[in-house]
């Protein structure tokens, strides 16, 4: 039985340091009978996972307004495109992929790859729209409808994710019907732009025939005030 | 199953429906916003059994227990204005230890319930996400699940009611957020605290030391007697001077802020968080002439004040109707956590320097009494608290457990051999794995 003499108290068995003063344990009656100790498991310390995405986001972020201020300088203007790269992976991140996705499934990935790729081109392409108009006239609604689909076509091998499934749409059909409102306002037709909102809306109304409990449920947890 | 009914009230045949999801209660609204990188807003309850623990058995006790507390099996999601526990079917959750208690990785923004089930030779415990329940009703669930536990090891554990039946029906008041009942208009505001000394020391991330110190009730009671103060208080009291004696020429207030339980003082049996919290201490003397004696005199009887119903509403009144203010509830959850965060670490840690909560004594039947060696508590410890404390009682032995991410431990060597002076017999133990080289 191990004690320390210094701080006057009984140690585990096994013990050859006292953990408050760190003198050496040495071996005496115990003055707390019938104790025995209770191990802890050996822990290998591991530090802090590195900030990657945060560096990724960062180089993003100050890029972005890099180019924005050279925009300024060269052009006396900042293009609607400009400002949408900034803008909208801000607004991704901070507000929709928090609200929207419980777990990176693979329909999320879908819908941040239709995000980022739709960057991209509005980075490159050139409209009324600033640079933005391809992008919301046919790339954001074209991958909208790619990712719903492969999110229905999921439903049937995934049924657990059906109710997360109805929230995702939510989200692209929102999107989806702000682009129309955008290209009605700018004078283009906005066919594709319908067709992601009238698909979403229909696995929607799908979903909502089928499990309508679980959807309203879904519904009341994640937009109750 | 899982039912379906967003109110969770009752069903057609007049029998209560489990909701499918929970509105955070009040008291658990802070923990999600103030969850850091290296806080993740835990605590953990273990009991030492005589034997080693055996993980097919205890499986088997988790998945036996799991219908009977489906507010435990339950996940943190997030809405656009407000968290919520969405209830989860897995109760994939007992795991071997093998890293520090309250670690980081991740209870939540999983599919698994916001808790786990850890053992390591003979010790069976859990660690809990704290937005789901506090320590009160952690311990009736850990007790229910050590319960089963032996059962399925063969003996027979009679049920007495200090662990709840899993036979019976879950109860729709064990899932209430009580607080919302008890929030009333017409209370006096909450005055406004002055800031605490805060303890410094530097901090390892990703550390976390325990040190247990074992005492018998007995010799406790006999130092707590004369000088009529019940055990919180003393241990109170000894921490408020362990912190004073580190550093004698400070001069702000030194507060200790402690936990109490509400259902005793409100008589509600919910699972949910149920507990408020007292800041006590005292304000050094300038000459730095502070005697134990003195501090006893400042701290004597102010729990207890705090600990009644007229008391509680205060607070209760705050932070209910902070939370019931259209402006604070109609504000997106996205702009609303970063403001909580800042509260919580800028305004709200600064009025206490540490943590102690107390368990209070762990009722169990003798039967299965004989199987347990003891309790133990650990409070996670929030990001600016260097040094955490929490008791737990089982019979005549009282485990008083430091925990913090820094291997400085002057205040605990500083509590532990004031106590010894006092004749106060005491066993430390540790999870640092340098007191065994």
């Amino acid at each position: 039985m191990m004690r320390c003499k210094k701080c006057n108290v009984d140690l585990g068995e096994e013990y050859k340091r006292c953990p408050l003063c760190g003198s050496p344990a040495e071996n005496e009656e115990p003055l707390i009978k019938g104790q025995r100790t209770a191990e802890y498991p050996d822990i290998v310390y591991r530090k802090n996972p590195p900030w990657y995405f945060g560096i990724f986001s960062a180089v993003y972020l100050i890029s972005s307004a890099a180019a924005i201020a050279a925009d300024c300088l060269i052009n006396k203007t900042v293009s609607n495109a400009m400002w949408a790269v900034f803008i909208l992976p801000c607004v991704w991140a901070i507000v929709f992929r928090p609200v929207f996705i419980k777990k990176l499934y693979f329909g999320s990935y879908i819908i941040h790859d239709a995000v980022y790729l739709s960057l991209l081109m509005l980075w490159f392409s050139k409209s009324h729209l600033g640079n933005f108009g391809p992008a919301i006239r046919f790339g954001i609604p074209l991958l909208s409808l790619s990712a719903a689909v492969i999110l229905f076509v999921g439903l049937f091998f995934f049924p657990q994710r059906r109710k997360n499934a109805a929230t995702h749409l939510i989200a692209i059909g929102a999107c989806n019907v702000l682009l129309l409102v955008i290209c009605l306002a700018y004078g283009y037709t906005p066919w594709w732009c319908a067709a992601a909102v009238a698909v979403c809306a229909a696995i929607i109304a799908g979903l909502c025939v089928a499990m309508p409990k679980e959807i309203r449920d879904e519904l009341a947890a994640r937009f109750r005030v | 199953m899982l039912g379906t009914e967003a109110t969770g009230t009752v069903g057609a045949k007049g029998k209560y429906v489990v909701p499918h999801w929970f509105r955070l209660d009040n008291a658990a609204t802070i923990y999600p916003a103030a969850r850091t990188r290296t806080y993740a807003c835990t605590f953990r309850i273990t009991f030492v059994i005589n034997e080693n623990a055996d993980p097919e058995l205890l499986r088997r006790a988790v998945d036996d227990i799991a219908p009977r507390f489906p507010s435990f099996f339950v996940q943190l999601r997030t809405g656009l204005f407000w968290y919520y526990l969405e209830r989860v079917d897995d109760t994939d959750v007992v795991v071997e230890e093998s890293e520090y208690p309250c670690h980081r990785a991740s209870l939540v923004e999983t599919d698994k319930p916001a808790f786990r089930i850890i053992y390591y030779k003979r010790r069976i415990g859990i660690e809990m996400f704290h937005s789901v329940s506090d320590g009160g009703a952690t311990l009736i669930f850990l007790k229910t699940l050590v319960a089963r536990y032996l059962e399925l090891k063969g003996y027979n554990i009679p049920k007495n009611g200090d662990f709840i039946d899993i036979g019976e029906e879950p109860k729709e008041y064990e899932h209430e957020d009580v607080f919302q009942k008890l929030y009333k208009k017409d209370v006096p505001a909450l005055k406004k605290e002055e800031a605490s000394y805060q303890y410094r020391v530097k901090t390892i991330p990703n550390y976390f030391q325990a040190v247990h110190g074992i005492i018998p009730v007995e010799d406790l009671k006999a130092q707590c007697k004369p000088l009529g103060l019940t055990i919180t208080d003393y241990f109170a009291a000894v921490l408020l001077y362990s912190i004073y004696l580190d550093n004698p020429k400070n001069k702000k207030p030194i507060k200790v802020s402690v936990p109490i339980s509400l259902r005793p003082v409100f008589g509600y049996d919910t699972l949910r968080n149920f507990s408020l919290f007292t800041n006590i201490g005292f304000v050094p003397k300038a000459d730095g002439s502070t005697t134990f004696d003195d501090i006893v005199e400042s701290i004597r009887g102010k729990i207890k004040a705090d600990v009644n119903p007229d008391a509680m509403l205060i607070p209760i009144k705050r932070n209910v109707g902070s939370a019931n203010n259209p402006a604070v509830r109609f504000l997106p959850n996205i702009l609303k956590r970063p403001l909580l965060k800042a509260a919580y670490h800028l305004v709200g840690q600064r009025k206490f320097l540490c943590c102690m909560t107390n368990l209070g004594i762990c009722k169990m039947p003798p039967e299965m009494r004989e199987h347990i060696d003891r309790i133990e508590v650990l409070l996670g410890g929030a990001p600016r608290e260097t040094l955490a404390c929490a008791i737990g009682c089982l019979d005549e032995t009282l485990n008083f457990t430091f925990t913090g991410s820094s291997k400085r431990f002057d205040i605990p060597r500083n509590f532990f051999t004031f106590l010894t002076s006092k004749g106060i017999r005491v066993r430390v133990e540790t999870n640092n794995k340098e007191a065994w080289s």
